[in-house]
């Protein structure tokens, strides 16, 4: 699959390694909405998990697809800047991101273009910050 | 409860038979006592073992307790679980719409002064930071035991209130 | 719809956060055309505790008790995820011994937490004796864990390498009575309940969810196996000793409440099923690992899958090297339910969005984390 992945947007996979069951994908912003429909055209429907990870030098969104029948998953990270970062929204190709991706906005400040309604959904609508930033530190009283 | 033991302070049998003597205050607080209504408030895990202080094995109706779903039908706030940030004008105006005299039982760790989420960004460090509250049950989660203990406090402490003035 | 010439507007009601059937800190912004559900946005985070970034400043070993926290109703499938991810980075496997303890814990803690299912999604239809039916079982299980754990609702029991402790004197023999007991007594439930009138009428094609719908949502365990789809963890991706158990997926093609409802009563006789075998394979040995005390796992990520009550409940941990996770993730069932609530109640009426919601057993804890 991977070599039929690449046919289609090549230049824009920056790594891929198979973890597993688990392929591991690290793609550019623009090729993220392809990839997420190819995909999901060959199985990986089931859209398990998508988060943020800081890791303090750089940041990216993870998004996991799973296949019901064959029980493989495909790893899908997208490099964002850790201010004012944004990614294209695939809520066209699973229903399922929309709650995920208005979390990942709401803790991380990823802004998802083209998503349907992006807004804070776990605190309060007018919370300053980002919390699970690195840059928040860790305790506050 | 109390009664049987409080009978000989709260009545005088007037001699003739036909009447007793009793203090306005000792009825009341006996009717507040025994007919204690707290509102449906489970917030989080302390909410379970609030469930199950009510349901079958340690039956809280027997004590006269009775859930109700209205904050104006209630008069005891258990609260049940961590406060967040989000929630506490929800809980401030639940309080205020409950009907005097009103009472507040902080249930579990995170009511009484945040519990385990001491740092946390988004957690109220306590309950009594938005209401006042009369009885604090620690635990996490209290067992049914130590929240009909703290029930049982909070009927003691009813039965020290007096019209004149109000122990809180 | 106006009714005969009667002209009629929507009307936006608050249901929540604090209502007696939202299972917990739930508010949904409900828009009604009479009694008909035309829309609902549901508002969550009035439960959020910062559960991520606190994992960020605890050892791993710290981080077990917060995880029992979130789906408080079956703790140890939280803690099982989390373990699960970090025995995997690390490389620490639980021996023999430990592995079918995990799973007589597991297993009842689903049995608990199915049967506050049947006693709260009973009780909000009205049906308030089921409530304390359900309890009633359910204190078994409670004298059961603290037998073992010393704690009734959250254990903490599943570490890193093993378990708490060892099953006490007594235990087998208690596990097998209460095994013995609840089958005769779901059978009341069935007598009392499924062939209801009532309780069909409230719930057979009420809160359709067409299985690729609930598949683009993400929904998983009963939710979606009451929708046809044999999705289970337990079968899809084996962990601890699942894989030398006999015990079937239970799937249900009603799609509907009643559907998922019959899924969950059915687990709990499989369920019941899974421990006996435990108990009669139970090998002897340790019950936990060489674990240094304070763990550092060499960097790396996995994502720790289980089977929870609920469905997929999974959590992400990625480590750079240290005492704390650099990142944990904590991927909970009920939140992709919730997302799917708008929909699945879209052209119902009020009376039945309270049994649509109560047939997903969602826990605020575990969406609002």
């Amino acid at each position: 699959m991977i070599d039929n992945l690449k046919a289609e947007i090549g230049e824009d996979i920056e790594s891929a390694e198979q973890v597993g069951r688990e392929l591991r994908l690290r793609v550019r912003p623009a090729a993220l909405v392809a990839c997420c429909r190819f995909c999901k055209e060959r199985g990986y429907r089931y859209p398990a998990d998508i988060t943020a990870v800081d890791t303090g030098s750089e940041m990216r969104v993870v998004y996991r697809l799973v296949s019901l029948e064959s029980g493989e998953h495909v790893v899908i990270s997208v490099g964002v800047p850790r201010t004012g970062g944004s990614l294209p929204s695939v809520t066209g190709v699973f229903k399922g991101a929309d709650w995920p991706e208005r979390e990942v906005y709401d803790l991380f400040g990823v802004r998802f273009i083209g998503h349907p309604d992006l807004r804070r959904i776990l605190l309060t609508d007018d919370w300053q910050g980002f919390p699970l930033l690195k840059t928040v530190p860790a305790q506050s009283k | 409860m109390g009664v049987a033991k409080r009978l000989a302070d709260m009545v005088v049998l007037v001699p003739g038979g036909e009447f007793i003597l009793t203090k306005v205050d000792y009825v009341l607080n006996w009717g507040r006592a025994s007919s204690i209504w707290p509102l449906t408030y489970g917030l989080a895990c302390c909410a379970i073992e609030m469930m199950a202080t009510a349901a079958s094995r340690w039956d809280l109706d027997r004590f006269g307790v009775m859930y109700r779903g209205s904050p104006r039908q209630a008069d005891l706030m258990v609260v049940a679980g961590t406060v967040t940030k989000k929630m506490a004008p929800v809980l401030r105006q639940l309080y205020d719409q409950m009907p005097e005299p009103k009472y507040v039982l902080a249930m579990g760790g995170c009511a009484c002064s945040g519990g385990p989420f001491h740092d946390s960004y988004s957690v109220v460090q306590g309950v009594d930071e938005i209401v006042p509250v009369d009885i604090y049950v620690p635990g996490c989660p209290p067992r049914p035991e130590a929240l009909i203990d703290g029930i049982y406090r909070l009927q003691e402490k009813m039965h020290r209130e007096s019209l004149r003035s109000r122990e809180s | 719809m106006s009714v005969g010439l009667t002209p009629t507007e929507q009307v936006i009601l608050n249901m929540g956060p604090q209502h007696p059937s939202t299972h917990g800190v739930l508010r949904l912004r409900l828009t009604l055309d009479g009694e008909v559900v035309v829309g609902c946005d549901p508002v969550i985070g009035y439960l959020h505790r910062g559960m991520e970034k606190i994992a960020e400043n605890r050892t791993y070993a710290q981080f077990i008790p917060y995880t029992d926290r979130l789906d408080y109703i079956s703790s140890a499938s939280n803690n099982e995820a989390f373990v699960l991810a970090v025995e995997r980075i690390a490389g620490i496997e639980a021996p023999p011994r430990a592995q079918y303890l995990r799973v007589i814990l597991l297993e009842l803690n689903r049995i608990a937490s199915h049967l506050v299912f049947v006693a709260t999604f009973a009780n909000d239809l009205a049906a308030t004796t089921a409530f304390l039916y359900g309890f009633r079982e359910r204190e078994v299980i409670m004298d059961l864990f603290e037998m073992w754990t010393g704690a009734r609702l959250t254990q903490s029991w599943i570490r890193i390498g093993g378990v708490g402790s060892d099953i006490p004197e007594g235990f087998e023999k208690k596990a097998h009575e209460f095994c013995r007991m609840l089958g005769p007594r779901l059978d009341e439930y069935d007598q009392l309940l499924t062939g209801n009138r009532i309780f069909r009428v409230r719930t057979e094609g009420v809160g359709v969810l067409p299985p690729e719908v609930g598949v683009d949502y993400a929904c998983s365990g009963p939710t979606l196996r009451g929708s046809g789809v044999g999705f289970d963890l337990r079968r899809a991706e084996p962990y601890e000793v699942y894989s030398r158990l006999g015990f079937d997926v239970v799937t249900d093609t009603a799609c509907d409440c009643m559907g998922r409802y019959r899924v969950r009563m059915e687990e709990m006789r499989q369920s019941v099923h899974i421990i006996e075998q435990c108990l009669d394979q139970l090998p002897e040995g340790e019950v936990q690992a060489k674990v240094p005390r304070a763990l550092r796992p060499s960097a790396g990520e996995a994502y720790g899958r289980v089977e929870s009550p609920r469905g997929e409940f999974a959590c992400y941990v990625v480590s750079d090297g240290g005492t704390s996770p650099l990142r944990v993730r904590l991927r909970a069932p009920s939140f992709y339910h919730m997302a799917a609530l708008p929909e699945m109640v879209r052209g119902w009426k009020m009376g039945d969005l309270v049994a649509i919601l109560g047939s997903l057993d969602i826990v605020l804890g575990e969406i609002d984390r």
